[in-house]
């Protein structure tokens, strides 16, 4: 290097080695390979780049002047993620986050990759990332995140790490590596990660009144059974205190220390007020304005396939993901508050990413949507297993495994004035959405 | 006809219960009643009173570790009363954890060799990795498709009969070719899915065992099992 080359830039900042760059650079190649060859995140520029230079992530993670925050759990970080970034947005922060089919090590890497500049650096203040839990240690290990947040343990894709005390156990091992963790208060399994951990453990949870309406795992077949505290009521540093459904709206009231803060939320259920707690327990963890934070989710949209309307061939669908027993008991319970006879389409797949394993569908409670009269189409590579579930359930369905067809057949019976529901797996929704191209008006899948 | 009626007992629900192996409680209860005989189910948890003469079906489902260690003491203060049970025929269907625990011996999680309660001739060791997967095998019930998730490696004592032989998938230790086993009128078997739901052929034989045993005949109607051998059919044409 040349004697008179700056040291620091002006941000103090020492230049990225060409070694790195290079690496970087071929990453961002990549990553334009895979976009022309169709489909969108490619967890292969992250392989390769990992191979390359394994603390590459940590590297660029330590581009981000206000550090990061990583969100794991089993139902919620995609919706929680959003709420995150939008309230640190509102607070005046650049945000960089990444999407649902990039929350491992390799995906991860891909996102920060395609977002760094072509002079190696990542031009955002804080980065807000979903992680898989099986992925928390490695990640962890290499962004030292400011805050770790955990919004729940319930059961999700077992056949992956086996066992819920498994993944427990995998996300623990990467708390330490985080400055501060925001943990649920209200779920047994993530309450207890607080206990070894050295640094600062705030816990966020909900009032006894609203903690029998939230899905924990023990509860998920019993439903209406009162749970005790895991951690006291005082001990909470975020309490949700109130959610008010009216429509697919809902009044918050997010307690923190003394002060009592009402937030107005445009999404509806009572996990989705429950992933608000969350968030603005992790701003507090930040030492961010939490009133400003409250006020921020009143900008909260509903990400793509969960609970927004679309509009196809004239008609309007909600689409509603699915993803485990808990969420789609709580997918039920909001269709049980919509007037009978409902219009509904199950998309089972069991794909790697769906979990292979379809035996969840027989921890959900479908008995609940029995004896109501309503159109009940059971598809999806699984659809038959799903048919098959409805009725030892009772509830009418026709079987059609042929996500294509089925859709064609749903829609074509749903009338103008009628709202019909799509209640897809993960996999099933990205066939749904390929499906719906030219179709219909769709959002990015992780706006 | 005289009206007939089933009382089973579900071991430990809360504890034992991942993978929706209730839905083997909701299988055996709608095939009953869809014949018009009446099913009563009994949650049996921890310490509380269990009455094995008025009972024809036990269940016990699959657990994670920590339910597991909960159980197995529980268990352990009923065995004569089970050794009993099984001498007078009642039925009983095991899964996964459940199974290792009614065998000789099983690994807990912390690696320690503790006893089962031995009705079955089986012993449960440790191996590298789960055993995760979709699963088929022949048995004298036919062919069963199930998902199978354990991390025990089940072996079975010379003499000791299998349930089935594995098709597809790897069956009690991934080696023996073997799958689950079965004694008298208790099974066991590492099949989730549920197993009875898609295998209807299986479930009517824990049926028909069970009222032969309770009212002299195993007279089943017929019932229409198309769906049943749908889903079948398509378990079965997934990758392993």
């Amino acid at each position: 290097m040349a004697t008179g080359a700056p040291i620091v830039d002006d941000r103090g900042r020492s230049p990225v080695r060409a070694l790195r760059l290079f690496v970087i650079w071929l990453g961002k190649i990549l990553v334009v390979l895979a976009r022309l060859r169709g489909g969108g995140g490619s967890a292969l520029p992250g392989l390769v780049v990992q191979r390359l230079r394994p603390r590459l992530l940590g590297e660029l993670a330590g581009e981000l002047r206000g550090g990061c925050v990583v969100v794991t759990g089993t139902n919620g970080k995609t919706t929680s993620v959003k709420m995150l970034s939008l309230m640190l947005s509102e607070a005046g922060y650049v945000v960089l986050t990444n999407r649902t089919g990039s929350n491992m090590v390799r995906g991860l890497l891909s996102t920060l990759v395609e977002q760094a500049t072509w002079t190696g650096r990542l031009p955002f203040d804080i980065g807000v990332f979903e992680v898989d839990e099986g992925n928390v240690a490695p990640v962890a290990a290499a962004v030292a995140p400011r805050v770790a947040v955990v919004l729940n343990l319930l059961r999700d894709q077992l056949d992956r790490y086996g066992e819920l005390e498994r993944t427990a156990e995998l996300i623990s091992g990467g708390l330490p590596a985080a400055q501060a963790v925001v943990l649920n208060g209200d779920d047994r399994l993530v309450a207890g990660l607080g206990s070894a951990l050295g640094g600062p453990v705030h816990f966020f949870g909900a009032s006894d009144e609203l903690r029998a309406a939230l899905p924990d795992d023990a509860g998920l077949l019993t439903g209406e059974r009162a749970r005790e505290r895991v951690v006291p009521q005082s001990e909470l540093a975020v309490e949700l205190t109130r959610a008010d459904t009216a429509g697919l709206e809902q009044v918050l009231e997010l307690r923190c220390g003394s002060v009592a803060y009402p937030a107005r939320l445009p999404m509806p259920g009572v996990y989705n007020a429950y992933n608000a707690a969350a968030c603005i327990c992790a701003m507090d963890a930040l030492g961010e304005d939490v009133e400003r934070a409250a006020e921020a989710l009143s900008g909260m949209r509903p990400a793509f396939g969960r609970g927004e309307p679309v509009e196809v061939d004239g008609v309007r669908i909600v689409l509603q993901l699915v993803k485990n027993p808990s969420g789609l008991n709580q997918v039920i319970h909001t269709l049980l508050a919509v007037g009978p006879p409902r219009r509904i389409l199950f998309a089972i797949n069991d794909n790697i990413a769906d979990g292979r394993d379809v035996s969840w569908l027989w921890d959900v409670d479908f008995e609940a949507l029995a004896g109501r009269g309503d159109t009940v189409v059971a598809s999806g590579i699984r659809g038959t297993d799903l048919a098959l579930r409805l009725k030892y359930a009772e509830v009418p369905s026709t079987a059609d495994n042929n996500l294509a067809g089925a859709l064609d057949e749903f829609v074509k019976g749903t009338d103008a004035g009628e709202v019909a529901y799509v209640v897809p797996t993960y996999t099933a929704m990205l066939d749904l959405r390929k499906l719906l191209r030219g179709r219909a008006e769709l959002k990015e899948m992780w706006e | 006809m005289r009206p007939r009626h089933l009382q089973i007992v579900h071991l430990y629900p809360d504890e034992m219960n991942i993978y929706g192996d209730r839905g083997n409680i909701i299988t055996l209860v709608k095939r009953l009643e869809w014949r018009g005989i009446t099913a009563g189910v009994q949650e049996l948890r921890p310490g509380e009173d269990l009455d094995l003469d008025s009972t024809d079906i036990v269940f016990g489902g699959g657990g994670q570790d920590s339910g597991q260690i909960v159980v197995a003491g529980d268990l352990m203060t009923r065995r004569s009363q089970l050794e009993e049970a099984k001498a007078d025929g009642v039925v009983m269907l095991t899964v996964c954890g459940s199974y290792q625990l009614l065998g000789m011996s099983y690994l807990a999680a912390d690696g320690t060799e503790l006893p089962g309660i031995g009705l079955l001739c089986v012993r449960t060791g440790s191996g590298r990795g789960r055993l995760i997967g979709n699963v088929e095998i022949d048995t004298p019930y036919g062919r069963m498709v199930g998902f199978e998730n354990h991390g025990g490696r089940t072996q079975l004592e010379p003499g000791q009969e299998p349930l089935g032989r594995v098709v597809k998938g790897f069956g009690n230790n991934g080696r023996s070719g073997e799958e689950g086993a079965v004694s008298e009128n208790v099974f066991g078997t590492y099949l989730h899915g549920p197993v009875l739901p898609r295998n209807p052929r299986f479930a009517d034989e824990l049926i028909g065992r069970a009222l032969l045993r309770r009212y002299g005949d195993a007279d089943l109607t017929g019932l229409d099992d198309s769906l049943e051998r749908a889903a079948a059919a398509t378990a079965g044409s997934r990758p392993r």
